[in-house]
């Protein structure tokens, strides 16, 4: 085939998702060139990083030559076709174990069928490289105390690089892959996507399948999409919405074409500001408040009509999406707490046995609360096209600091959108004065990912964060 | 849990109870707290105070509120 000569490899690696398959639609790219350059990346660094759990080297280049075959025989292409992916390593591929980054699952026999999610990025043409370091069971974390190491932040490798879906957000950011899944019970997409400056979505609540997915909480838990940029989260997105009748809280509705909007400005949408979350209820950090604010200018300075609104305090959502995220998952873990406890992270007990001792009147309640939040907070919305919320707090903090991570952790404003199932964005806006990655949220009404879309996508071309490469 | 204050004997039963004896002998003060901070953000938990305040049930977001 032929190819479009790159400077280096790393411009190669950093192509965006979309161009990559553009380029490899046209035979301008080769899958095996580009997936070659990917693994030799991640052969080079990922050693200092640990993104991945297991690199599949032989069959992903396998997998790209008979791309590429497709590509000289003519045949029909899917929208990512030959392009590599990586899978948080609670989503099953056939084949492969699922660890669920924990020695519970470490002798687990391979997954005899992929989950939806897989089904959906191989039909389209995609072909999987990893499986991706996460915290345990995408609740624990960073931990030091498992078989394998947590992933560190390509920015900076003492800092911590969001969980729980750290690999896949570390991966994509480092140029080892152009895009990933990871999954989001209480913001663990959009944490890893603020940290590691890339983006990361948090589709409705029933747009995305969960089904073959390690669950966590039954009725918190979505897949996302991880990637470079807008566009390419939107490409990917349109793989992966739609309805799935195996997952029980998949939605029946109908699947926008979320590339649709992107280059249709922001002029005249009316955008909410909902700044007392963290300039009132949880005081971040001024980096982090004034890098909000100048985002909310430019956006105005592109034609929105921003508006500041109010609803209920962070705190309430968060320890409502608290009391319900740990009841379910202890009442997941309850028969291997009780048998395997020692074979737990430190991390994860701490953070699951909580459950053990909330009652079902806790539980019921907190369902109560979740109603009265998401009917308040939908209405407060439904005028607006969309709204800025903080991500974090703070920036990327000190890894293997116990201290800072237990204090630094729950500082974030994304909990509320997986208790509401509102679709929420996490998008870079800047960096702070040590070069780590800052962000905020586009959160929208149900089943508009598109208007987010076209939000990011309009302040992301009038600014530069997206085009910035950690130095490895 | 109608005491938030267990002693030792109590709190060594409910963890017994709840299956969780094997960890509560390795490392009792890891129940003790795993029992204040549950109870702590029961306690924080905002009720709602009208029986008509229905729960989420299966939570649906375009259906089910």
């Amino acid at each position: 085939m032929s190819e479009q000569g790159f400077k280096t490899d790393e411009d190669l690696a950093f192509l965006s998702l979309v161009e990559v398959a553009a380029r490899i639609r046209t035979g301008d790219l080769s899958p095996v060139t580009y997936t070659q350059c990917l693994l030799d990346r991640i052969g080079a660094h990922d050693q200092q990083f640990d993104s991945f759990l297991r690199v599949l080297s032989e069959s992903v280049l396998r997998e790209a030559e008979a791309a590429e075959r497709a590509v000289l025989a003519g045949e029909t292409l899917g929208p990512l076709h030959g392009v590599p992916f990586g899978l948080k390593d609670i989503i099953d591929a056939a084949g492969l174990p699922t660890t669920a980054h924990s020695q519970i699952l470490a002798q687990q026999p391979p997954k005899t069928d992929d989950a939806a999610v897989t089904k959906r990025l191989r039909a389209a043409g995609g072909i999987l490289l990893g499986k991706m370091a996460t915290h345990e069971f995408a609740l624990g974390g960073p931990s030091f105390d498992l078989p394998w190491p947590p992933a560190r932040n390509p920015w900076n490798r003492e800092r911590f690089p969001g969980g729980s879906s750290s690999g896949s957000g570390v991966a994509v950011a480092a140029g080892f892959l152009p895009m990933a899944l990871g999954t989001d019970t209480g913001g663990s997409v959009r944490n890893p996507a603020t940290a590691c400056g890339i983006v990361g979505m948090k589709a409705t609540y029933g747009r995305v399948s969960r089904q073959g997915v390690v669950p966590l909480s039954y009725s918190l838990d979505h897949v996302g999409p991880m990637t470079r940029t807008v566009a390419d989260n939107a490409l990917m997105l349109n793989v992966l919405a739609g309805h799935d009748p195996t997952d029980p809280a998949s939605a029946d509705v109908p699947v926008a074409d979320y590339a649709s909007q992107l280059n249709h400005g922001v002029k005249g949408l009316r955008i909410g500001i909902l700044r007392h979350f963290h300039n009132r209820d949880m005081i971040a950090d001024p980096v982090v408040a004034t890098a909000i604010d100048e985002a909310v200018r430019v956006l105005q300075e592109l034609g929105a009509e921003m508006v500041e609104i109010e609803t209920e305090p962070l705190e309430t959502y968060s320890t409502c999406n608290r009391v319900i995220l740990v009841s379910e998952a202890y009442a997941m873990h309850r028969n291997w707490l009780a048998e395997r406890p020692n074979e737990y992270s430190a991390s994860f007990l701490e953070r699951v046995l909580p459950g053990a001792f909330l009652t079902a009147d806790d539980y019921v309640d907190a369902l109560r609360l979740r109603r009265k939040l998401t009917v308040g907070f939908n209405q407060t919305i439904r005028e607006l096209d969309g709204v800025i919320v903080a991500s974090s707090m703070d920036p990327p903090f000190v890894i293997d600091d116990a201290a800072e991570v237990a204090l630094k952790y729950s500082r974030q404003a994304r909990a509320p959108f997986n208790l509401t199932g509102n679709p929420a964005l996490s998008l870079p806006i800047g960096f702070d004065g040590d070069g780590l990655p800052l962000a905020m949220q586009i959160v929208a009404g149900n089943f508009q990912e598109a208007m987010i879309y076209r939000i990011a996508a309009t302040y992301e071309a009038a600014t530069i964060w997206h085009g910035r490469r950690p130095q490895l | 849990m109608s005491s938030d204050n267990l002693d030792d004997v109590a709190l060594a039963q409910l963890a017994r109870h709840l299956g969780l004896a094997k960890l509560y002998a390795a490392r009792p003060e890891l129940i003790r707290k795993a029992y204040d901070s549950g109870r702590a953000m029961a306690q924080r938990l905002q009720r709602p105070d009208d029986i008509a305040d229905e729960p989420s049930h299966i939570f649906q977001a375009d259906n089910n509120v």
